[in-house]
């Protein structure tokens, strides 16, 4: 387990409204939903939001909350994948070679009651943060915010999130559509609510991991090399400006404190991860 | 049910108690304003039936576009029944919330928490706010 964790501030000028920064070395599947779960409590009673961004130290299957276990038979190339069951919705998630953010918002912040406005504000920040970073690569690709999910039963929804489409996904998509021409999904994001709070959590896909080698991502795509510490230094500004906060320093001990029983007793009980 | 007739927790589950043997039985559902602004239901996740419950406390948890949410108990007590129904038909929820959405019902245990609850109107004027 990856504990503590440092902390890196980045200021911004908007003092409208503060919000906690933390960016995180990788870490586990176990350590990483401790976390934002432990978000997401605090800030109930804190009423602070949190920005944080992290990586995963080995590549990890996260489920979502209602999917069963069994299901990941489904997806062969990652069986060997350590597995860990988020406490979000959505689809199955291959975390390897990306950047996952979490957004921690209060009640009473203006984005945390409808669903669908806190994805597209903060879908909208990152494409326009990766249109920028990626200005100087040659491409016939474009970024496109996803307008209306996939026409699939319920039944026959796709295991992999990276494979679903749901409003406000961003896609890479050309910028010639010819009949045959495909989307691919970059980033995909989920919710968990609780009194009010919201924690939003979303995977920035950077290149194909050998474990879904079905899933290419932006560098693939692009043949740019945009890594994860570029990104790391720009999408703090990104979304605190999308967010109407100023970001701030805070060693967040507690919550980290907070994260560790949550860790140990949840998400390290492999009962967790197969109780569906 | 008629709404207007029902009482309703803040965090917008509606309860419709009636007494039975002696004890007093909550139906519990979720009001067609939370099962609007969810939207796209797609799992619900029953409490047992045997269960104890509290007061505002979390009970139930449904998905809705990659968001889950919880659903709170607005008494205090022991589930007795659940409408296992409803995972197969979610839908129900919205076309028929006070009628066949029922989620669960529960004998109470504590009637303090009942004095929590709000009328109808009350319940109209926080979704308004």
């Amino acid at each position: 387990m990856v504990e503590p964790i440092t902390t890196q501030a980045i200021e911004t000028d908007d003092q409208s409204s503060v919000c906690r920064l933390l960016i995180d070395p990788p870490a586990d599947g176990a350590w990483n939903m401790a976390v934002d779960e432990a978000l997401l409590i605090e800030t109930a009673q804190t009423e602070t939001p949190t920005l944080r961004l992290y990586q995963w130290q080995s590549p990890t299957l996260s489920l979502g909350y209602f999917q069963r276990h069994e299901d990941r038979i489904q997806h062969s190339s990652s069986l060997a994948a350590e597995v860990v069951r988020r406490w979000s919705g959505g689809g199955a998630i291959l975390h390897d070679r990306e950047l996952t953010y979490s957004i921690v918002l209060p009640a009473a912040h203006p984005f945390a009651r409808d669903t669908q406005t806190l994805y597209r504000t903060v879908h909208q920040a990152i494409i326009g943060l990766l249109e920028r970073l990626l200005s100087s690569v040659a491409t016939e690709w474009q970024f496109k915010s996803c307008v209306q999910s996939a026409p699939v039963e319920q039944t026959a929804e796709p295991f992999l999130c990276f494979q679903r489409r749901s409003p406000g996904d961003v896609l890479l998509r050309p910028t010639k559509q010819s009949g045959n021409s495909l989307d691919y999904k970059i980033l995909g994001s989920a919710q968990r609510r609780r009194r009010g709070v919201v924690l939003q959590h979303g995977s920035l896909l950077l290149n194909r991991s050998l474990m879904a080698p079905d899933l290419p991502g932006i560098n693939d795509l692009l043949q740019s090399s945009l890594s994860p510490a570029e990104i790391i230094e720009s999408m703090p500004q990104a979304l605190a400006i999308a967010l109407g906060v100023s970001l701030h320093q805070d060693a967040a001990t507690a919550c980290y404190e907070r994260a560790a029983a949550i860790a140990a007793n949840r998400y390290r009980d492999s009962s967790w991860s197969r109780r569906r | 049910m008629n709404p207007e007739e029902l009482s309703y927790a803040k965090t917008h589950e509606w309860v419709a108690v009636a007494e039975q043997d002696g004890a007093k039985i909550a139906t519990v559902g979720i009001s067609a304003f939370a099962v609007e602004a969810l939207t796209d239901l797609v799992y619900i996740d029953l409490p047992k039936v045997g269960q104890q419950v509290e007061a505002e406390q979390p009970f139930c948890e449904v998905e809705s576009v990659k968001a889950v949410s919880d659903i709170y108990s607005p008494v205090a007590g022991r589930v007795i029944a659940v409408n296992d129904t409803l995972p197969d038909a979610l839908e129900t929820l919205g076309s028929d919330p006070y009628g066949s959405g029922w989620i669960a019902k529960i004998k109470i245990s504590d009637e303090a928490g009942l004095a929590n609850l709000l009328d109808y109107a009350a319940y109209q004027k926080q979704c308004a706010e």
